[in-house]
């Protein structure tokens, strides 16, 4: 898997593309690390478009994320969800803990 | 610029003393350590002793030469390097093409030039350490690939022992499992409640392999034991999920599916965070219910979070009822194409009633003609037949022993439970933990189990909850009215139960006395209905017209807050069976 991100405002947008799944670990939590870390950001959206494939470790990978988001006042949104990973979030219900846009 | 200096072990094989002796000399000034040997056969001889890192060697010896020798150590210490520098009087250019390619890593001419020979060892000596440190790491490495064999090995052991009891040999249950990896991260377990309901869970723990089989442990325990003494199965995944909330890092959580089948009441309960969906057909294959996933995986909320909503549907024929781990759908076949959940109720709805698990398995072959799966596959099927259900109801009668004669010194218990106790605690398994106190058959247990539930929810859903059975028969249904109580008992301020149980005598014989109260309003005790009702597939009054049947006798006491159950506890069976 591939991350960009771009901060847009107090928005960061990180763009995920590929599968997104065990090997995605290191990648993930660098990008993250650092989008959360800029202080004029208030909230993560994160880009499923891009996104084919996504697994139960990738779930473990955004409780994560939130824990530290919830940790430094950051919110967490997931957008463009669609197919396979949209039909993985919501066997997990992550809509109950995750703005989807 | 010299680089960081190793000193090494050098082998300095020549027949001519003077030559060693000014060889050690030289190399012992360069802090090096030195080993001599005055012929090949020597050499080889003291090879395993001397371990040497570096061979310097004269091409000219008596019996076995040079190149002769250094085939024979590079054979002997094949798995690691060892360069051998020869040491030669020779200048013909044929002779030392024949010296490198024998084996031979570098040459130095005589009589030796000793700043060239410390420029050759120096640059060899990075390479020799390099070498060194790569047979170490992968003799480390194949050590800690034998650990992690036999670590597994073990936990595979042990992994059979904890998570797939002889439980799983229910007549209802069939099951496949098939891991990913050596150990698999999907669990199963089964195991019928006193009251003879039948509890299934599947859980789907993050990952594959040893980490996520480790993952599932936590929730074997609560559900045996729990099961056991009775309690449902929202409790259980309640105390699940705080298990792993409080054991589990944060990125590892389990999906969960919790079935309850209960061929007495005629109701199917299902659980559901994170697994697919779970398919109830009956037995020409046609879908008569889904349960999707409604809730978040066990482990991700806080207790107070916790979402504690069932869903239900009522059994009125044979069902079967399948359910199964994303692994299943999610196999890839030719061109990534995955098996999907069209194929699987395809095979099975076209299977024989009992064979379903083994045609799904064929399909499955077939669709991945030989490619591995990526993630752990886990299949169970429960064929819910009234049939069986009676049988296996008949056996445990026709096996009943009169236990009741030495149970029964005259005792009594009594429980009071108010409002917020009645929010939090269920009574029952507190009972029931009691009545295990008393010599009582299984079936007897079994039966007083569903004595007690049956009256305690009467006393809580309409006697304090003032539920309409009515609801039951709503559009919505059961959810409705399990919505409804939901509500109600959340808000509930102030109420009272009160269970009594007392072991009498009449007549020399001996009863269980069941006394239920509750502080609500009562209602018209002539409307309830009578054990004759039993088959009748409506809910409302089902309860107790099902503890009539059981009961030798059951009263309401107006104005209907307070009902007495007399349940005899010495009987022959009900049914005789011809032997």
């Amino acid at each position: 898997m591939q991350a960009n991100y771009t901060v847009n405002g107090a928005v960061a947008v990180i763009v995920l593309t590929g599968r997104f799944d065990f090997n995605s670990h290191r990648v993930f939590r660098e990008i993250i690390d650092k989008a959360i870390a800029e202080s004029v950001v208030r909230k993560l959206t994160l880009d499923f478009h891009g996104v084919d494939y996504i697994d139960s470790s990738a779930l473990g990978m955004l409780m994560l994320l939130k824990e530290k988001a919830d940790a430094a006042s950051k919110q967490v949104a997931l957008a463009n969800c669609s197919g396979t990973a949209r039909q993985v979030l919501d066997i997990a219900n992550f809509s109950k803990l995750f703005t989807m846009e | 610029m010299q680089i960081s200096h190793v000193p090494m072990t050098i082998l300095v094989v020549d027949d001519d003393r003077m030559i060693r002796m000014l060889l050690r000399r030289f190399l012992e000034s360069c802090e090096h350590r030195v080993v001599e040997a005055s012929s090949g056969e020597e050499a080889i001889a003291c090879l395993a002793e001397a371990n040497p890192d570096i061979v310097l060697m004269d091409m000219v010896m008596p019996g076995m030469d040079g190149i002769e020798t250094a085939r024979e150590i590079k054979r002997i210490r094949d798995e690691r390097w060892i360069p051998v520098i020869f040491l030669t009087a020779l200048d013909n250019e044929a002779d030392l093409v024949a010296a490198l390619s024998g084996g031979g890593d570098d040459y130095l001419t005589k009589p030796v030039n000793f700043p060239i020979l410390r420029a050759k060892l120096s640059a060899f000596e990075r390479s020799v350490s390099l070498n060194k440190r790569v047979h170490e790491q992968s003799a480390e490495l194949a050590r800690y690939q034998d650990r992690s064999r036999e670590e597994l090995r073990v936990a595979k052991h042990l992994m059979g022992r904890i998570v797939n009891g002889d439980k799983l040999a229910d007549p209802f249950l069939s099951y496949w499992t098939s891991a990913a990896e050596y150990l698999s991260g999907d669990l199963l377990a089964a195991a019928r409640t006193p009251g003879d309901v039948l509890y299934v869970m599947l859980a789907d723990g993050v990952g594959h392999g040893l980490t996520a089989s480790l993952n599932v442990l936590p929730v074997t325990q609560p559900f045996y034991t729990m099961t056991a003494k009775g309690f449902s199965i929202v409790e259980i995944a309640r105390e699940i999920n705080s298990k792993v909330r409080q054991l589990l890092p944060r990125d590892r959580f389990i999906s969960a599916v919790l079935v309850s089948v209960d061929m007495i009441t005629n109701r199917l309960e299902v659980w559901n965070g994170g697994i697919p969906k779970v398919y109830v057909l009956n037995q020409q294959g046609k879908v008569l219910q889904e349960f999707s996933s409604k809730h978040l995986p066990l482990g991700i909320l806080s207790e107070s979070m916790f979402d504690s909503k069932v869903e239900a549907m009522s059994i009125t024929e044979d069902i079967r009822v399948l359910m199964y781990s994303d692994g299943l759908v999610e196999a890839e076949g030719e061109g990534n194409m995955l098996y999907g959940q069209e194929r699987l109720l395809t095979a099975f709805a076209s299977a024989q009633s009992g064979q379903e698990t083994t045609a799904i398995q064929d399909s499955i072959v077939d669709h991945l003609q030989g490619r591995a799966h990526h993630d752990d596959i886990s299949l169970v099927v429960l064929n819910c037949q009234r049939e069986v259900a009676d049988r296996m109801h008949l056996q445990s009668q026709y096996t009943d022993e009169y236990a009741a004669e030495k149970s029964v010194a005259g005792w009594t218990f009594s429980l009071e439970l108010g409002a917020s106790e009645l929010k939090r605690v269920n009574a029952i398994p507190l009972l029931i933990h009691v009545l295990d106190q008393m010599e009582i058959t299984r079936r007897q247990r079994s039966e007083i189990f569903l004595i007690l539930t049956e009256l305690f929810a009467n006393a809580l859903d309409h006697g304090l909850l003032q539920l309409d059975s009515a609801l039951k028969e709503s559009a919505g249904g059961m959810d409705d009215y399990f919505d409804e109580r939901a509500d109600r008992l959340y808000a509930m301020q102030e109420g009272r139960i009160c269970l009594d149980l007392a072991v009498k005598h009449e007549g020399g014989q001996p009863y269980l006395q069941i006394d239920v109260r509750d502080s609500g309003p009562g209602f018209d005790v002539s409307q309830q209905p009578s054990a004759n009702v039993l088959q009748d597939v409506k809910h409302s009054g089902k309860g107790i017209a099902l503890v009539r049947s059981l009961c030798q006798q059951v009263t309401f006491h107006p104005p209907g807050n307070h009902v007495t159950a007399a349940y005899a506890l010495r009987r022959k069976p009900a049914l005789t069976v011809a032997a």
